[in-house]
């Protein structure tokens, strides 16, 4: 599969072709590298259209600071999906639920169109926001998908599991602050 | 075209479109101002691509003023008065600035720029208020291009006034004869061709015709500080009474700023943060703005070299702080400003460094 056919795809037949992609029936030729691209490049305008860019003052260096972290992000949110679905008895393979998150992203790409409406005046302001809350639904459907069809759940699931990872970050919270809480008790 | 080929073609389309997008975010950003707070911090902008909220402009004039051979590009910015003389011109122009705030940090420099400094706050100020913020130093030509304002606000501790000109050359007549054994040839086609020549003593005409020159510059110098510290006044014996005291300090020295007011060479005493307050109230007096405090400072400023893109344009940028930044390195320079720009009458405040 080409990038333009998947591009293609994903943004407008994306459960089919995430299914072909999770159940093999898709070529998963140069996938994960097209993966890793459009993370660069969606991590890349996350750095452009930061709100701490006043100016374009050291640009290039703030794209490629957002590039590797985006990278990093990437990995450790499919890393996290993989291991949840692994604690829980279901196997997916972690290069498809690496590919699919990445692709899932891909509205984002349209980001600078509705940046460009941002200094049109109040109006224009309006319709980028609500232009870049479209892109983060559409984004997130996408990833929902993409946990979907790599692990064959049910919405129900896909909506429990993806928030699992949340709610555990809140027990580990707990945890942390329950050792110090208790160290403190035992030291004063 | 079979299926496969419409995907592409429309994929194409929309990658095409997020990259048109991309280039044009990047040179809204680039064009992008900053806001100027008196603590000098900075704070994003607020131009807009198409027109603009109303704003005050911030201009700058840093280090000697002159204009020097180098032209902006994307690897230099040119010196800041030539950047100034252009800005305010932008400025008188555009519908979005309401007023426009110089900052000047300037012992003064050549004639002719300053001059021509002056001519632009003038053209400002025939549309919208002017207010003149000195910093360390305003002096010579500095001052003389602050006197256009509508306002010049100094801080107690400026350096200002230094009304005068300096033409200042050497004569090494004994060194280069008597002890270098060196003589000049010179083929010349009026008296005058070679005034000041270093290989001998100047004659009584060409000291005269140079004393004509200097008197003549002097004389627009003070003309031009009267002339725009008395615009608007319309009772003649305060006039009067401001012009004598101009007069009676405009012997080329140095004025301090406390001292300045009393004088009438400066509106007031304060900083940025002061000199901001007047240009809002006189902007609001102006264009009927009903919360003056509404109108933000903002650098105005259009160049961009690829050193800012870099985000090492700092130095580039402020060329005053890069020779303050070179002076602690290198040993001071004993020749004097005006000697470095030696055969040229300057409205400058004399300095070594």
């Amino acid at each position: 599969m080409s990038f333009l056919t998947l591009f293609y795809n994903i943004l407008l037949n994306p459960s089919e072709t995430m299914l072909d992609i999770s159940d093999g029936a898709a070529s998963k030729d140069r996938l994960l590298g097209y993966a890793t691209l459009i993370v660069l490049v969606v991590s890349a305008l996350g750095g452009i259209y930061s709100p701490f860019n006043a100016t374009a003052a050291g640009l290039p260096f703030k794209i490629l600071l957002a590039g590797i972290s985006g990278l990093l992000c990437w990995v450790f949110t499919g890393t996290v999906i993989a291991t949840t679905a692994y604690v829980f008895g279901k196997n997916g393979r972690p290069q498809t639920i690496l590919s699919l998150t990445a692709l899932a992203t891909m509205p984002w790409l349209f980001l600078p169109v509705a940046m460009l409406f941002k200094p049109l005046g109040s109006v224009g302001y309006g319709v980028a926001i609500i232009i870049s809350l479209g892109l983060w639904a559409w984004s997130t459907i996408l990833f929902l998908m993409a946990v979907k069809h790599t692990y064959h759940l049910t919405l129900e699931r896909v909506l429990l599991a993806t928030s699992l990872p949340i709610l555990m970050t809140f027990l580990g919270i707990a945890w942390v602050s329950g050792f110090f809480i208790n160290l403190f008790k035992f030291l004063s | 075209m079979n299926k496969n080929h419409q995907q592409q073609f429309i994929a194409m389309g929309l990658l095409a479109l997020c990259l048109i997008a991309v280039v044009l975010g990047v040179i809204q950003l680039a064009s992008k101002p900053t806001d100027v707070k008196a603590s000098g911090s900075e704070q994003p902008g607020g131009k807009r691509l198409l027109g603009g909220d109303s704003r005050l402009a911030y201009i700058s004039i840093e280090g000697m003023i002159m204009e020097e051979a180098t032209e902006s590009s994307p690897f230099a910015s040119e010196p800041s008065s030539v950047r100034a003389r252009k800005l305010l011109y932008y400025a008188a122009k555009d519908p979005s600035i309401k007023g426009v705030l110089i900052r000047l940090n300037s012992p003064g420099g050549t004639v002719g720029m300053s001059q021509e400094l002056y001519n632009a706050v003038l053209a400002v100020r025939k549309v919208k208020p002017v207010v003149a913020s000195m910093g360390d130093v305003a002096a010579s030509g500095a001052y003389y291009t602050a006197a256009a304002a509508d306002k010049i606000v100094a801080n107690p501790g400026t350096l200002t006034a230094s009304i005068g000109v300096i033409l200042q050359s050497v004569n090494a007549q004994q060194l280069m004869n008597d002890k270098l054994g060196v003589k000049a040839i010179t083929i010349k086609s009026g008296q005058f061709k070679d005034i000041l020549s270093p290989y001998r003593q100047p004659t009584d005409a060409e000291l005269k015709l140079l004393q004509n020159i200097i008197d003549t510059s002097y004389k627009q110098f003070l003309a031009a500080v009267i002339d725009g510290r008395t615009k608007g006044m319309n009772d003649a014996e305060k006039k009067n009474e401001l012009i004598q005291r101009i007069v009676s300090v405009a012997d080329g020295r140095v004025v301090i700023g406390e001292e300045a007011v009393k004088v009438g060479l400066v509106d007031e005493l304060g900083g940025l943060e002061e000199a901001k307050g007047i240009l809002q109230k006189l902007a609001a007096k102006r264009f009927n703005i009903a919360r003056p405090e509404k109108l933000t400072l903002q650098e105005y400023d259009t160049s961009f070299t690829i050193w800012d893109f870099f985000g090492m344009g700092a130095n580039v940028k402020i060329p005053a702080l890069a020779k303050q930044a070179n002076a602690l390195t290198s040993p001071p320079q004993m020749i004097p400003a005006s000697l470095r720009y030696a055969n040229q009458p300057l409205w400058m405040m004399e300095s070594y460094r």
